[in-house]
């Protein structure tokens, strides 16, 4: 018996070696030569950048819209490197092992990695951080950067006002946090400039991933309360809308990403993120060498924040709703309209 | 769960067979399945790298020099030991008495939340060198009691402890993060989390290293866990009623005693466990502070045979391989899903080459 494993073993190895002898002429030797030739070719001036994902960076979502910034700090020329789904016992060993990769920046994209990245911080303090607070909460090599996802919320409520059949809204919250606190008092305020009987139900489903339970939590309110238009804070919450406008008809908005392929017919519009400006600023002030533990806000008028229609039910929105979307934009971006900030 | 008990009850059977061939021959395959199980493992995940277009000799360098590179390495690596190794040798003491305790979540929340709640209320009132043990305690009591929930229904009701230490785990959980985000809740701060551990509750560390006082206290307990399951009356009790129940009752011995002793020593040490990684990594009570260390911790438990010594080569293959894994991901880019994939492979690799050796190896 032990004689014929061992004989099984020795031919493992042996394949495995073969394999490992073939290998240098395959993609992953080109792959690495390729992601080699612009860091050492690069401008001197571009820092290289290590992001931190708490979730998949194919999400659709949250981790979408940094992973999309760091690529395209990649396409300038930085060297840059990431790390999915790592969970907040992990983060801190994540970003020293950064750390001593030798990066210049490392960003923390969640608020749980709030305590890892201070942690991380103080004992690198040639690095700069920046992690996704949005409370304003920085240290000398520490930013924070807002995220007023409410600003775009006003956008979607004016489409509320005007689509919503009943006036009943929806707001389905991971937990109920400032951030998302206000992206459903900003999405009411929106719509009862349309129709002032519009009301609000809001759900924390006291969870960021479970989408089931947020799709029961927005049939819940679509049986006891006729809500019939959604606004979702947190992925799972919104993949949950967008099941529960499926299942009771009604309307629904992606979350910090174009989610209208999710649910063709249901997600009327879908907020989205662009956080180049955030990914510039710090790779511009690490590259002067002016940062010093900035709060990034970027938000609408800093085309860091908008509302896309979905395609598919363009012919659904009334023009004067679009006029008014539009309208409401530019005087968020003049200044003349400030959204109002509900946290809690 | 098969495995499991085969694992929990060095049989008669068992006995008779080591007594009838060399022994020396058995160990020393038993030693060497899991090994062969690894290899096999890494060979087939190899395969899998070189598919993905990667190189798998480079991407399981990463590996290594991920977990045992240098200083910084041996410290991570050294730090999730002690988490495993204390969730473990909790366990071993549980699985030995046929105890099976799958709550090892549910009291290392408890446990968080015991300890933590009193760092939080003495931390401006005692130094660090009073309050770290209180916490300790405090955090080794929470585990143990909601481990007692589930002791008290087995021997009041007959309630298998399987479904109720599961069941207790969300319970424990939502428990802790519901208190965490509106009682206990930092006022400083908007976010759902408690406020956070100051310098006196943080677990006091080895000077100029990372290494604290809780990776000392786990490798501490490797020894004491051998004498208390081998050299004392209550560890012998607690493997006579492991061995056979019934004939431990005829025997005389007080069986509900040693059941409940073994249900919530191994609850203390994951309580114990939660504490520690509060004190000395998340700082506060919040979503997340878990590693899943109470299901690993199984696996650890089990992959070492129930022996502390086995399972503190378990807990180190543990510990390097998910840094190693995790490495491949950060460092050389191997898509995480696939850095996953082997993680997984090599332990059901080692596990089934471990089943083997236990069928074929004698």
């Amino acid at each position: 018996m032990n004689k014929r494993i061992f004989h099984w073993a020795g031919l493992l190895v042996g394949l495995l070696m073969m394999a490992a002898c073939v290998q240098p002429g395959a993609p992953a030797a080109e792959a690495t030569q390729a992601e080699a030739t612009p860091a050492a070719a690069g401008v001197a001036t571009a820092p290289s950048i290590a992001l931190v994902l708490i979730g998949p960076k194919d999400d659709n979502s949250w981790a979408a819209s940094a992973y999309s910034a760091l690529e395209a700090q990649k396409a300038k020329g930085a060297k840059t490197a990431f790390s999915e789904s790592v969970s907040d016992a992990d983060a801190a060993r994540v970003m020293r092992e950064y750390v001593d990769q030798g990066f210049n920046i490392i960003i923390a994209h969640s608020f749980s990695y709030q305590d890892a990245t201070f942690e991380v911080a103080k004992d690198a303090p040639k690095v700069n951080f920046a992690w996704a607070g949005a409370i304003g909460k920085t240290d000398k090599n520490v930013a924070d950067y807002d995220q007023p996802f409410y600003e775009p919320a006003y956008l979607v409520g004016i489409l509320a006002g005007y689509v919503s059949k009943t006036g009943n809204l929806g707001a389905l919250y991971g937990f109920d946090i400032p951030s998302c606190h206000a992206m459903g008092e900003a999405m009411l305020a929106a719509a009862k400039t349309i129709n002032p009987k519009a009301n609000l139900t809001v759900t924390a489903v006291g969870d960021w991933g479970d989408v089931s339970k947020a799709k029961e939590a927005g049939l819940a309110q679509h049986d006891t309360k006729g809500v019939d238009f959604w606004i979702g804070c947190g992925e799972g919450p919104t993949l949950g809308s967008i099941e529960a406008a499926k299942q009771a008809g009604g309307y629904t908005t992606g979350y910090v990403g174009d989610m209208a392929k999710l649910g063709p017919d249901v997600v009327m519009s879908s907020i989205v993120w662009n956080m180049n400006p955030i990914f510039d600023a710090i790779a511009r002030d690490t590259a002067a060498g002016t940062f010093s533990g900035p709060y990034y806000q970027f938000g609408v008028k800093d085309d860091a924040l908008d509302v896309v229609i979905n395609p598919a039910l363009q012919d659904k929105v009334p023009a004067e709703a679009l006029a008014a979307i539009d309208k409401a934009r530019a005087a968020i971006k003049d200044g003349s309209l400030k959204v109002p900030f509900v946290p809690q | 769960m098969s495995e499991a008990q085969s694992s929990g009850a060095p049989s008669a059977a068992q006995a008779t067979i080591q007594r009838r061939q060399p022994r020396r021959a058995t160990t020393i395959w038993s030693l060497l399945a899991p090994l062969l199980g690894a290899l096999a493992g890494l060979l087939v995940g190899a395969f899998l790298i070189w598919l993905s277009g990667a190189n798998p000799i480079t991407a399981y360098g990463v590996m290594v020099s991920g977990a045992f590179g240098g200083t910084r390495q041996i410290t991570e690596t050294l730090l999730l030991i002690g988490p495993l190794l204390l969730m473990g040798l909790g366990l071993t003491v549980a699985f030995r008495g046929r105890v099976w305790n799958i709550g090892g979540e549910g009291q290392y929340y408890m446990g968080a939340l015991a300890g933590t709640v009193v760092g939080l209320f003495f931390q401006q009132r005692l130094p660090g060198l009073a309050l770290i043990p209180l916490m300790l305690i405090a955090g080794m009591a929470g585990g143990a009691l909601w481990a007692g929930i589930a002791a008290l229904l087995k021997i009041r009701f007959g309630v298998n402890e399987i479904i109720a230490t599961l069941m207790l785990n969300y319970i424990a959980e939502y428990t802790v993060l519901y208190l965490a985000r509106v009682p206990l809740k930092d006022p400083t701060s908007f976010l759902p989390q408690s406020a956070q551990l100051l310098s006196p509750a943080r677990m006091p560390t080895l000077v100029g290293t990372r290494i604290h006082l809780g990776i000392a206290l786990a490798f501490l307990l490797i020894p004491l866990i051998y004498l208390l399951l081998w050299k004392t009356p209550l560890g012998f009790r607690i493997r006579a009623i492991g061995a056979n129940t019934t004939v431990a009752y005829h025997a005389g011995m007080n069986v509900a005693f040693g059941l409940a002793f073994a249900l919530l020593f191994s609850g203390a040490l994951a309580g114990l466990t939660g504490i520690i990684e509060v004190s000395a990594l998340h700082t506060r009570l919040k979503a997340g502070i878990s590693g899943n260390y109470g299901f690993t911790g199984i696996l650890v438990a089990l992959l070492g045979r129930l022996h502390p010594l086995g399972v503190l080569v378990a807990a180190c293959f543990f510990a390097a391989l998910a840094i190693g894994a995790q490495t491949m991901h950060s460092v050389y880019g191997l898509p995480i899903a696939l850095a996953q994939v082997i993680q997984g492979l090599v332990v059901l690799f080692v596990l089934a080459a471990d089943a083997l050796a236990r069928r074929y190896g004698k």
